[in-house]
Order: C-alpha cells, then sequence, then structure tokens
C-alpha cells in the first residue's frame, strides 16, 4: 500500500512539473544557465534504518570575479594641435574594485532522502533539477530538466530543492534573479560494502 | 603695433627721399606729414584726403600711395583700395620691400593665400631678414596646415632674432604636434625665460610634461600658467586632474570648481566633481553635479555611467542605477559589465 501511495505521489508531481507556465513559461537559452555542483546522495542497497549519511557535500563552485573593463582611459597623448577643452574626463572607478560579479552558491543545502523503495529496488540515477533562485536567496520554482528514470527519486530532489537557500547571484550592487541547473545523483553502490559488513 | 612700425619706417623712408625735392614736393610732404598725424589720432578718413592730396600734388609720390594703403586696410578696412594703392606704390618703386609685405597681409586678409604667400615671398627675396614678413609667411602656411613648410620659416625668423616670442611658441606648437616634444620643450623653455608670463607656453610645456609622466614638472607648469593667466580654464582643469592623482581631493575638487565658475557650461568638469564629491561621499553635491552635467549636456554617456556607479555602489539605489545604465547604453556606451548588467537584468 505504501508502495502504491509513493507511485502515486511522484506520478502527481511528475505531472505538475510537466506543466508549462510561470517562469518557465519564458524560452531559456540553455547556453546562459549555469550548471552548479553535482549533490550526491548516497546510500546502501540495502538499509535496515533510513537514515541520513554523513557525506558532505559538495561545495559550489566559487565566485569568480570578473573585472569590468573601463572605457576610459586615462593617460592618452593629449592633442597638441588644440589648446582648447581638454578631451578627458574622470571615471569613477568604485566599479573596478566593487563590480564584481559573485555566483549563485548554496546557504543551506538539506540533502534530498534516498526513498526506501529505491534503495531495496537498487534504482539508481542523476535527475537534474533546473532551480529558479530568487534575489532573496529562496527557491521560486523547481523543475526536473532530465529525469533520472525514476519518478520517486526525482521527486525526492524536487521536495528538497524546494526548501534550499542559496546566496543569489550578486553583479555589482545588484542582485540577481538566477536559473541555475543541479545535478542530483542518487548512488546506492559507494557505501552497500560497509552497509553490508555490519 | 606693426601699424605703428610701418608708419615710422615710412616716416624715415619719406623724410629721406622728399628732402631734396622741389616746392612742389614740399606740399606733398606737408599733407603726408598731416596724414601721418591725422592717421595716428585714429582720424582715417581725414588721413586718408590728406594722402589723395599728397598724391595729387605729386602723382609718382610712391609713399603716399602706400600710406594711402595702410590706411585703407587698417582704418578704413577697405581691403581691396588698400590693395591697389599698395599695387601703385610697387610700380613706382619696385624695391620698397615693406609694400609686399602690406600688399601679402591684405591677401591674407582676403583669403588670397596664394597670392599672400607670393607677395610675402617676393619681400623676402629683396630683404630676407625681414622679420615680420619672415612670422607672417610662416603663420600663412600655419594656418593652411603646411606644418612642414611653417616649421623652417619660423626657423628662419629665429635665426633673425633667436628670442622671438612668436616664433619660439609657434615652432614650439608645432614641434609638439608632429611628436618632436624634446625639441618642443627646449624652445617653450627658452620661450618662458624670455618671458616668464607667457602662460600658453607654460600650459603646453605642462601638457608635454604630463605626457612624458613627469607630474610634479607638469604640476609646476600649470601654477604657473594660472600665475600668468588666473583665468586659464584648461590649466586649471588639468591640473585638477593631476590633483586627483595625488589623492588630494579637495585641492582637486577646488580646481574644477574654479573651472565652472569661469566657464559655467562645462559639463565635463561638473561630471568631474561628480567623481571627487563621491570619493569625499559627499553624495548630495555628487548627485547635483551629475545631474547638472546631464542638463548641460544630455547625450554625454560618460555622466550617466557615472552616475549609475554613483547610485550603484554609493547609494545602493539599484533601480535608478539602472535607469542610468540604460541611459549609457543607450547613448552608445560600451563597458561590458554595464551591458551584462542590463541584459541579464532584462531576463
Amino acid at each position: 500500500m505504501i508502495l502504491i501511495e509513493d507511485w502515486l505521489t511522484g506520478f502527481v508531481i511528475a505531472l505538475l512539473l510537466s506543466i508549462p507556465g510561470g517562469v518557465w513559461g519564458q524560452t531559456l537559452d540553455s547556453d546562459d544557465i549555469e550548471q552548479l555542483d553535482e549533490v550526491e546522495v548516497t546510500a546502501a542497497r540495502i538499509a535496515p534504518l533510513a537514515r541520513s549519511l554523513p557525506i558532505p557535500l559538495p561545495e559550489l563552485s566559487t565566485a569568480v570575479p570578473l573585472p569590468p573593463d573601463a572605457y576610459w582611459k586615462r593617460g592618452a597623448p593629449l592633442a597638441p594641435l588644440s589648446l582648447g577643452a581638454p578631451p578627458r574626463l574622470l571615471q569613477d572607478n568604485t566599479a573596478l574594485a566593487r563590480g564584481n560579479r559573485t555566483r549563485v552558491r548554496y546557504l543551506d543545502p538539506a540533502r534530498p532522502a534516498y526513498p526506501k523503495r529505491a534503495r531495496e529496488m537498487g534504482w539508481e540515477g542523476t535527475v537534474l533539477l533546473r532551480v529558479e533562485v530568487r534575489t532573496d536567496g529562496t527557491v521560486a520554482e523547481v523543475k526536473v530538466e532530465q529525469t533520472s528514470g525514476y519518478t520517486m527519486l526525482d521527486q525526492s530532489a524536487v521536495v528538497t530543492a524546494r526548501g534550499w537557500r542559496f546566496a543569489p547571484e550578486m553583479d555589482g550592487g545588484f542582485t540577481m534573479p538566477t536559473i541555475v541547473d543541479v545535478p542530483v545523483r542518487f548512488d546506492l553502490t559507494e557505501y552497500a560494502a560497509d552497509e553490508l559488513s555490519k | 603695433m606693426k601699424t605703428r612700425q610701418m608708419l615710422s619706417a615710412v616716416v624715415a623712408i619719406a623724410c629721406i627721399v622728399l628732402q631734396p625735392f622741389p616746392a612742389y614736393a614740399d606740399e606733398a610732404k606737408k599733407y603726408y606729414n598731416q596724414a601721418m598725424t591725422q592717421a595716428a589720432q585714429g582720424k582715417y578718413e581725414a588721413a586718408a584726403d590728406s594722402l589723395r592730396k599728397a598724391i595729387a600734388v605729386r602723382p609718382k609720390f610712391a609713399e603716399a600711395h602706400h600710406l594711402l594703403g595702410i590706411v585703407y586696410a587698417t582704418g578704413l578696412r577697405r581691403l581691396p583700395d588698400a590693395a591697389e594703392s599698395f599695387k601703385t606704390a610697387i610700380e613706382l618703386n619696385p624695391n620698397m620691400a615693406e609694400a609686399y609685405y602690406d600688399l601679402g597681409l591684405v591677401y591674407q586678409g582676403q583669403g588670397k593665400f596664394a597670392e599672400a604667400e607670393q607677395e610675402l615671398q617676393r619681400a623676402l627675396t629683396m630683404y630676407p631678414r625681414y622679420e615680420e614678413a619672415l612670422l607672417s609667411l610662416a603663420q600663412l602656411y600655419e594656418r593652411q596646415q603646411a606644418i612642414a613648410k611653417a616649421i623652417p620659416v619660423y626657423q628662419r625668423a629665429l635665426a633673425v632674432k633667436p628670442d622671438q616670442p612668436e616664433a619660439l611658441y609657434a615652432l614650439g606648437y608645432l614641434f609638439e604636434s608632429q611628436g618632436r616634444s624634446t625639441e618642443a620643450r627646449e624652445l617653450l623653455a627658452r620661450l618662458v625665460t624670455v618671458q616668464p608670463d607667457h602662460a600658453d607656453a607654460h600650459y603646453l610645456l605642462g601638457t608635454i610634461a604630463e605626457k612624458a609622466n613627469q607630474a610634479s614638472e607638469a604640476e609646476r607648469a600649470y601654477r604657473q600658467a594660472i600665475a600668468a593667466r588666473p583665468d586659464f580654464v584648461d590649466a586649471h582643469y588639468n591640473l585638477g586632474f593631476l590633483l586627483k592623482a595625488k589623492a588630494e581631493l579637495p585641492a582637486a575638487i577646488q580646481e574644477f570648481q574654479t573651472v565652472v565658475k569661469l566657464k559655467p557650461d562645462y559639463a565635463d568638469a561638473y561630471v568631474n566633481l561628480g567623481v571627487l564629491y563621491a570619493m569625499q561621499r559627499k553624495f548630495d553635491q555628487a548627485e547635483q553635479a551629475y545631474e547638472e552635467a546631464i542638463r548641460l549636456r544630455p547625450m554625454m554617456a560618460e555622466a550617466y555611467y557615472n552616475l549609475g556607479v554613483f547610485y550603484e555602489f554609493h547609494l545602493k539605489d539599484t533601480v535608478r542605477a539602472l535607469a542610468s545604465y540604460k541611459k549609457y547604453l543607450e547613448l552608445g556606451g560600451k563597458d561590458d559589465r554595464i551591458q551584462r548588467i542590463v541584459r541579464d537584468m532584462r531576463k
């Protein structure tokens, strides 16, 4: 009975995620969407108890400073034939020091649960989530960009991702709403030996 | 000055030439002298009248024709009549170098540059060390942007009179325009020794030093330019830049304040004031300065760039920053970061 409920829930979520609309209604240029580091979800193939595993989540890629180019360069030779108005201007160079771009990063990366049934059945795979991060760092929307092949795993990742908190993308003084892809890998193999030895 | 010199020369020549002449010559001379006095008093019509009487008494009185040409040209601005008088003077006395020179000046005033050059060259053929003719010919070439021709003529003028201020300045200026800064600097240094209050020479020395990254020397030169001419806007402007580079912000602000006081519509100076006020965290004044710059020149992309940075980083007002950046891009701004921000905010 529990199993049937799980499948039904998964089906409903998959159905909901397939509905276009909201921010997803807009055309996204996939080249513009950054893919964050993979979130690993590992578990023993046969787990006596459902519990969280003490595997540290990977750090997301750190900010890459992008120095803005100065459009104005002082020190150009003065026009010697003109004693008229000097053709130069001061530029506020604050942007050179503080105009860096910082990428979105995790603040509260709760790990998705590995559903018991999936662990029993040996279901593994990587689901690619497309996550819209609001300017306040909360998640506006999550959709499955690429399924793991198992709706149950996809659903677990989606439900958890909705509660994630991010430090939003900053560009100088601007806080940017961002859409990022987050791969979540469900993997049973790595700790199977440990679990079996217990 | 030239007219006065010319008048003196003409008087001297007239005295020599006219002395042995008979009674009718004395009458012509009387009119001639009368005209000299009248011209010196600015009574040009009367002077022209006296000279016409002198010519009526003695039609071949070359000096009277010459002086009449001068009166027509400098007093009455009747350039075609002046040209005719000088030509007549030359016909009567083909060795009168001054008449060729004056005719050259008249042609120059009429925009007849080829004719002017020809007459000045004739004057110089007759009298190769004719300082005024050399200067005028050099200026004629310079005016036509014939720099390669102007330079040797100025050099000839300096050979005649090594401390000639006009030639020193012009040659320094032209050398600098040709990238010959060392020679320019040497000439201008000579000039400010001869004429310490030559503001333009100090200013040009300042720009040359600044180009050579000799900031303290440039600063000194600009200060001397300002001492010689306190309302020298460009010297104040450039000095403001140097002081900003030295992080002497209040002093830099003072220079740009002087600039806008002297030239209230100088939008660039207001932009610079905006940047400097923002650096001093005087945000109200910075905003006012930027707004004034934009009011004066609404199409100034750089003002919108700086205003955007001001809103973004100093006032933390990203809404107004974005509006300024959009305007900056509309006006042709190319800054990569601004393009990225505006693009990303549109998504």
